[in-house]
């Protein structure tokens, strides 16, 4: 094996095994966000002679920190779907069960010939026929700045969703979405 | 924050964190420290919302953020004496597959564990590792070079022809 394959096979690999958890380290970031603004409001009541001057603005930074119920207007893309990937694709060819949950989360579910490692975490946000997501981030190529989300516009019919289009650098990806999706 | 753009925000962060973290994670090697700086790197994002969230590409701001934070984050940890170092096992229970590679990257310099990472891990081409680390497209073939030569070394592996 050549020191290029072993490293490109060992880092995803390595990669693959490192664990995440997004909701947890999103909220981190809005705790860290949290205690950053409390820090400011102090500086600033020492700063600033009237602490009555800034209580407007500090109660409304605080008031934007209650927690938001994430909606999602995907309701027509939710369940679950079957993607058959014509041959000429590669590893990408073959059926695909694809599974679009309640809160935007993409479970993907690959053709036996698939060998990439897929990591969880794939999502899908839909703004009326418009669509972005950031599926087989992890496939290689698909990490570029253009690549990493991809976006699409799309239409159902009855029991079938199509897709097209609008930007995305990562091929896989655009083969996945250039195939009719069936409900399954 | 209007709650469309938290909305917004959130929609970014779970579409881009997954990955940017597995990149930092591999730059520098301790789950709590690559967690800090990932995380940092999304609190920036937040602190420039209002320019950053019209960006072609925010997630990509975010990642070279990110990947400069974590060379810094490197380069720190170098300097902290060798008894103090312990990171924190970055895999999950299943441990690291290729623990061997894992263990040759950290004995390269941050910048020559940046650059392979960005090339091999997440390929990108020269040309975006120099934009990201902010030195020449010929600096970064220097770092790959150096850096191929010294993992296979370590490893034991061959090296042929040079990365273009």
């Amino acid at each position: 094996m050549s020191i290029d394959e072993r490293l490109r096979d060992g880092l995803r690999l390595n990669g693959a095994a490192i664990p995440d958890d997004t909701e947890s380290a999103l909220d981190t970031i809005w705790r860290r966000r949290r205690r950053r603004l409390r820090l400011r409001v102090v500086a600033a009541s020492v700063a600033v002679v009237g602490a009555a001057a800034i209580a407007p603005w500090a109660v409304d930074e605080f008031r934007d920190q209650s927690p938001v119920i994430a909606t999602s207007s995907s309701s027509q893309l939710v369940g679950t779907w079957a993607v058959d990937v014509p041959a000429g694709s590669g590893e990408i060819s073959g059926r695909w069960i694809v599974r679009v949950r309640p809160n935007g989360g993409l479970v993907l579910d690959p053709p036996a010939g698939f060998r990439e490692q897929l990591t969880p975490g794939s999502t899908l946000q839909v703004t009326g026929s418009s669509l972005r997501t950031n599926a087989l981030v992890d496939y290689p190529g698909c990490q570029l700045p253009g690549a990493a989300i991809g976006r699409y516009s799309w239409e159902r019919t009855g029991s079938t969703v199509v897709f097209r289009v609008v930007s995305d650098g990562c091929e896989a990806r655009q083969r996945l979405f250039a195939a009719p999706w069936e409900a399954a | 924050m209007r709650s469309d753009d938290r909305l917004e925000y959130e929609w970014l962060f779970r579409a881009a964190y997954p990955r940017i973290l597995r990149t930092v994670s591999q730059i520098v090697w301790d789950r709590a420290a690559a967690e800090d700086v990932t995380q940092e790197a999304f609190l920036k994002l937040l602190q420039h919302w209002r320019t950053a969230s019209g960006y072609e590409q925010p997630d990509a701001w975010v990642r070279r953020v990110a990947i400069r934070l974590a060379v810094r984050q490197a380069k720190r940890e170098l300097r902290r004496p060798h008894i103090e170092r312990q990171p924190a096992p970055m895999s999950g229970s299943g441990g690291t597959p290729d623990a061997d590679l894992a263990e040759a990257i950290m004995r390269l310099s941050p910048m020559q564990r940046a650059a392979v990472v960005l090339f091999y891990f997440d390929d990108q081409p020269v040309k975006q590792i120099a934009r990201a680390l902010v030195v020449s497209e010929s600096t970064v073939k220097q770092h790959l070079h150096r850096a191929r030569l010294r993992i296979a070394d370590l490893l034991r592996e061959e090296v042929h022809e040079d990365v273009d």
